[in-house]
């Protein structure tokens, strides 16, 4: 039986369904990727109920827009899935803001199911396929978000007409979101069975084409979204198809991370990358949750993983998605001054919690571990938020090598983060500023004053703007520019000199002293296993914080503490949060401890792939996938970008042995960058001629199409090597 | 497979003390064997031998069984070993209220929800406790809230149970266990079938509080040659 078009009514206008589209499923399944093993797939296989959740986060396909979690096609009910719209949010039964979720629209129904077989998310196209059961009882499906053309969905699928038992037809549905925002979605889905017996058996093939207009601050436009539904069948299943490769294909030109000799590693980058480039819309705002669209958990707040652990990663391969998540932060500068305001500061006070409008939305109390709700004083007090939301757009301008982002548009996010910290900061008696009262990265320990962390982000937050003001020379504000610098360098920065290192907050080192080991090693929830009192009296850490500094603003720490703090503070930190290894894997990678920096690795780069959470099932987590890549280019390749005004790419590569070669896709200063990493070169490929430093020796200019460069035999130079290398 | 080990694996071994234990529990033993698809065989457990010695040959007992094992109460005072002082009168108890003993593990969990499927379809009201220790504590715990939240759901999905239906605590198991076990008819205790000393330490601790409330030991393996009719059936590990 052939589907016959048909005719739907739509408020706007009439849509006609297609014809033919059934015909390119076979083209479209028949090009199911054929090699298991590649690094570009992550294949997991259906039938586990304990890993089902967790796969369907791994699995969620996203553009940006929208993200459609991995369910299978028959979901039920151990199944979570859903579709996540960007940037908007609603209100949950007890009045507190979360993503917005709407049904998943790739459910084909509960008929028979087939028997259980594999999925794989091919990561060079961002489709995911499923190959399920046998003859007679046989599904395979393609599903992706059409990157090319954000709010359009895809899904293709073949197999006996017993198991794809799927009506055809036009669905619209609309969600409104009590802030204003909302969804329209239009679902077609059309179908045709091959030669059916009399019985009414045959192969039947399925196209279903899902477009949306999703809307944060405005009613969402019906006519838009069968708009885009015209636009996607006229384009058919196989030309989207040819599409979605085209557009993945021309983002891994300037985004991969290969690692020769180490597959697996190779594989788990491009999961990170491929996922986070997924969550990150390229225009308008992109509001990124601590889960991306790959679920509910976190219910979608921005946090200071974005900035810090996923903006990075976009200003170096795809800018225009860091501008975005910028501009998040740009249009709730108004809402984080009025919240300045109200705690009697100037300038913006940015939440450590944010969702629609840029008001805090970090819960005031939550369920513990026994389902008892406890204070989580988070957003009262873990302001480093503030200089986190300047350091991510002093990293765009940074890789883009332009000043206009932050002398424009980008120029609140340090100037009122600035004066925020110049209202914040207390001067001692003897002209020493402190900052009081304040959470830092490590939250097991609340209400600290003089958080090491905290305060030299606050210092550098200071200094930048001075910088960026003194260079536009705007008069008024050149007294307080000054004033910055001044406070800047008398703000006390946790360093003792007795001790040789940073401590990490006034009276740290008084708490009580005990080693991670003796909790059974890392990582080790030690906040439940000594309780939220037993750690708040205790030297044990929960994640990177003076080693944060070491990794955000290496310039900022005193010189030469790196080895002190890190011999300090591993023995003490417990990894409690995910966004903890990666960071010190960085760290150590550069200061040359690789096995402990692969130790940190291997945890970083499994965190979601082995559940080590037990909460990926409510999505992946964003940050350590952030956290991955950045250990990457910044620890073990040693990648610094010192500011917009910096000329000269460093490159200060620690390799282990194993790795044959790491090799880097990037942007700087608007130009395609290619890495080739060895233990004792480095390949630079470029379009135009680019300025090298490595190992902070010698600078070299590199000429297209590219040339390698020698570490010199001392270590303490370099060299370039053949004609494209200029010294 | 020969015959003698097809019945012997539909077989509900059912220890009592004496005669009248099982007179008393008989209804719920009939619960048991009934949700479970077995047939119940009951023997008498000596008690002259009391303490650990009796533990160590009641554990030995369960480890034989080719499926699970029921105890069934005894008073307290007889640490260790079934039969005793039973609190008489209060009996011809039926099987409405299940404690199960989760120590969060993926196959403890997948047991639990092959349990529940069964005991729900048998009209009986499951509830799940999970003690929370060094030993089963996740490795990374980002605070209450968020990560709490998601950790908590995730955990009673994987149990097939509702929110209500699941309590997770701190302490000591067994105690834990004993204290819980006031609300219910019965205990289920998934074990590895692993009777040697220094094994199975929580039933041995359990146990030693006195048999107040009958005890299903299940051994693990046992739920998974019986699951449940699966949507999809059989897979392979991940590979990536």
């Amino acid at each position: 039986m052939t589907t016959e078009p048909e005719e739907v009514s739509c408020p706007d206008r009439d849509v006609e369904i297609s014809v033919g589209a059934t015909s390119e499923v076979a083209d479209v399944l028949a090009e199911r990727p054929a090699d298991v093993r590649s690094a570009w797939l992550l294949v997991v296989p259906e039938g586990l109920p304990s890993m089902g959740r967790v796969y369907e986060s791994l699995l969620t396909v996203a553009d940006g827009v929208t993200g459609t979690r991995g369910s299978l096609e028959e979901d039920g009910a151990d199944a979570s899935p859903g579709v996540f719209v960007a940037g908007v949010y609603d209100t949950d039964d007890d009045g507190s803001e979360s993503l917005l979720a709407i049904p998943s629209w790739a459910t084909l129904g509960e008929s028979t199911l087939p028997p259980a077989g594999l999925r794989l998310l091919d990561l060079r196209s961002g489709v995911v396929w499923r190959v399920s059961g046998e003859e007679g009882a046989s599904l395979s499906s393609a599903r992706w978000a059409c990157l090319a053309r954000p709010g359009t969905t895809v899904l293709v699928a073949g197999g006996s007409s017993e198991v794809l038992d799927v009506p055809a037809g036009v669905e619209v549905s609309q969600d409104r979101a009590v802030f204003g925002g909302g969804v329209v979605r239009v679902v077609d889905t059309i179908t045709e069975v091959d030669s059916p017996s009399p019985a009414g058996r045959g192969a039947r093939r399925v196209v279903r084409i899902c477009s949306y207009d999703t809307a944060a601050g405005r009613a969402p436009s019906r006519s838009r979204a069968v708009e885009r539904q015209e636009e996607a069948r006229r384009a058919g299943p196989a030309g989207l198809f040819a599409e979605q490769k085209a557009a993945w294909a021309s983002r891994w030109a300037e985004a991969d991370v290969e690692v020769v000799g180490d597959p697996q590693l190779t594989s788990a980058c491009r999961l990170a990358l491929f996922h986070l480039m997924s969550s990150v819309a390229e225009r308008s705002e992109a509001a990124v949750g601590a889960r991306g669209l790959t679920g509910p958990s976190y219910a979608g707040h921005v946090f200071w993983d974005a900035d810090v652990f996923v903006l990075p990663v976009m200003a170096a391969t795809h800018p225009r998605s860091a501008r975005a998540m910028l501009e998040y932060r740009i249009r709730r500068v108004p809402a984080a001054m009025e919240r300045a305001r109200a705690h009697g500061r100037r300038g913006a006070r940015f939440p450590w919690e944010s969702a629609h409008d840029g008001r805090d939305v970090t819960p005031r109390g939550g369920a513990d571990e026994h389902g008892e709700v406890v204070p989580i004083r988070t957003g009262e007090l873990e302001e480093h938020i503030t200089a986190d939301v300047a350091w991510g757009a002093w990293q765009l301008a940074s890789w883009s090598g332009r000043w206009r982002f932050l002398e424009g548009p980008g120029r609140p996010l340090l100037v009122e983060t600035a004066r925020y910290w110049a209202s914040r900061a207390r001067l001692d008696e003897a002209g020493v500023a402190h900052i009081d009262s304040v959470i830092g990265p490590d939250e097991y320990h609340e209400n600290v004053d003089d958080n090491a962390f905290t305060n030299q982000m606050a210092a550098w937050n200071l200094a930048r703007a001075a910088e960026l003001v003194e260079r536009s020379g705007a008069s008024p504000q050149l007294d307080e520019a000054g004033r910055w610098r001044e406070l800047s360098e008398s703000l006390f920065d946790g360093y003792d000199a007795a001790v040789g290192r940073h401590v990490q907050f006034a009276g740290y080192d008084d708490l009580r002293p005990v080693f991670v080991s003796e909790l059974g090693g890392v990582p080790v929830a030690a906040d439940l296993l000594l309780g939220h009192d037993g750690v708040a009296r205790s030297q044990i850490v929960k994640q990177a914080d003076v080693l944060m500094a070491h990794h955000m603003i290496p310039d900022i720490p005193r010189p030469g503490t790196l080895e002190r703090d890190l011999d300090f503070y591993l023995l003490r930190t417990a990894h409690g949060s995910s966004l903890s290894p990666a960071i010190h894997a960085s760290v150590l990678a550069r200061a040359g401890r690789l096995d402990e920096a692969l130790t940190f690795l291997e945890l970083a780069q499994n965190i979601d792939l082995d559940d080590t959470t037990g909460t990926t099932a409510g999505g992946l987590h964003l940050a350590a996938l952030g956290g991955l890549w950045q250990a990457i280019v910044f620890g073990f390749a040693g990648v610094r970008v010192s500011g917009p005004g910096a000329d000269v790419f460093v490159i200060d590569p620690h390799l282990p042995p194993h790795w044959r070669e790491l090799r880097l896709k990037l942007r700087w200063h608007g130009r395609r960058v290619l890495l080739s990493c060895r233990t004792d070169a480095v390949h630079v490929a470029c379009t135009v001629p680019l300025k090298i430093e490595l190992s902070a020796g010698e600078t070299v200019v590199v000429r297209p199409p590219g040339a390698w460069i020698e570490r010199g035999a001392s270590s303490s130079g370099s060299r370039g090597r053949g004609e494209g290398v200029q010294r | 497979m020969t015959t003698d080990d097809v019945v012997a694996a539909r077989r509900l071994i059912v220890v009592a003390a004496d005669a009248e234990a099982l007179e008393d529990f008989e209804l719920l033993v009939a619960d048991v064997a009934g949700a479970l698809d077995l047939v119940p065989a009951p023997e008498l457990f000596d008690r002259e031998e009391g303490g650990e010695t009796a533990m160590g040959r009641l554990l030995a007992r369960a480890s034989s069984a080719a499926g699970p094992l029921l105890v069934l109460p005894v008073g307290g005072g007889h640490a260790g070993a079934p039969g005793g002082a039973r609190k008489r009168g209060a009996l011809r108890a039926r099987m409405r209220r299940v404690l199960v003993s989760s120590d969060a593990s993926e196959e403890v969990a997948a047991a639990t929800r092959s349990l529940h499927r069964r005991f729900t379809r048998a009209g009986v009201h499951l509830r799940m406790l999970h003690v929370m220790t060094a030993d089963n504590t996740p490795r990374m715990w980002d605070g209450p809230g968020h990560h709490a939240a998601a950790w908590l759901d995730e955990l009673r999905r994987r149990h097939g149970a509702s929110p209500e239906a699941m309590s997770v605590v701190g302490g000591q198991p067994a105690e834990q266990l004993h204290e819980h076990a006031g609300e219910a008819d019965l205990v289920v205790l998934f074990w590895r079938r692993d009777s040697r000393e220094g094994h199975a330490a929580v039933i041995r601790s359990l146990f030693a509080r006195g048999i107040e409330v009958p005890k299903l030991l299940v051994p693990l393996e046992w739920m998974d040659g019986h699951p449940p009719p699966r949507r999809l059936p059989g897979a392979t590990a991940a590979s990536r």
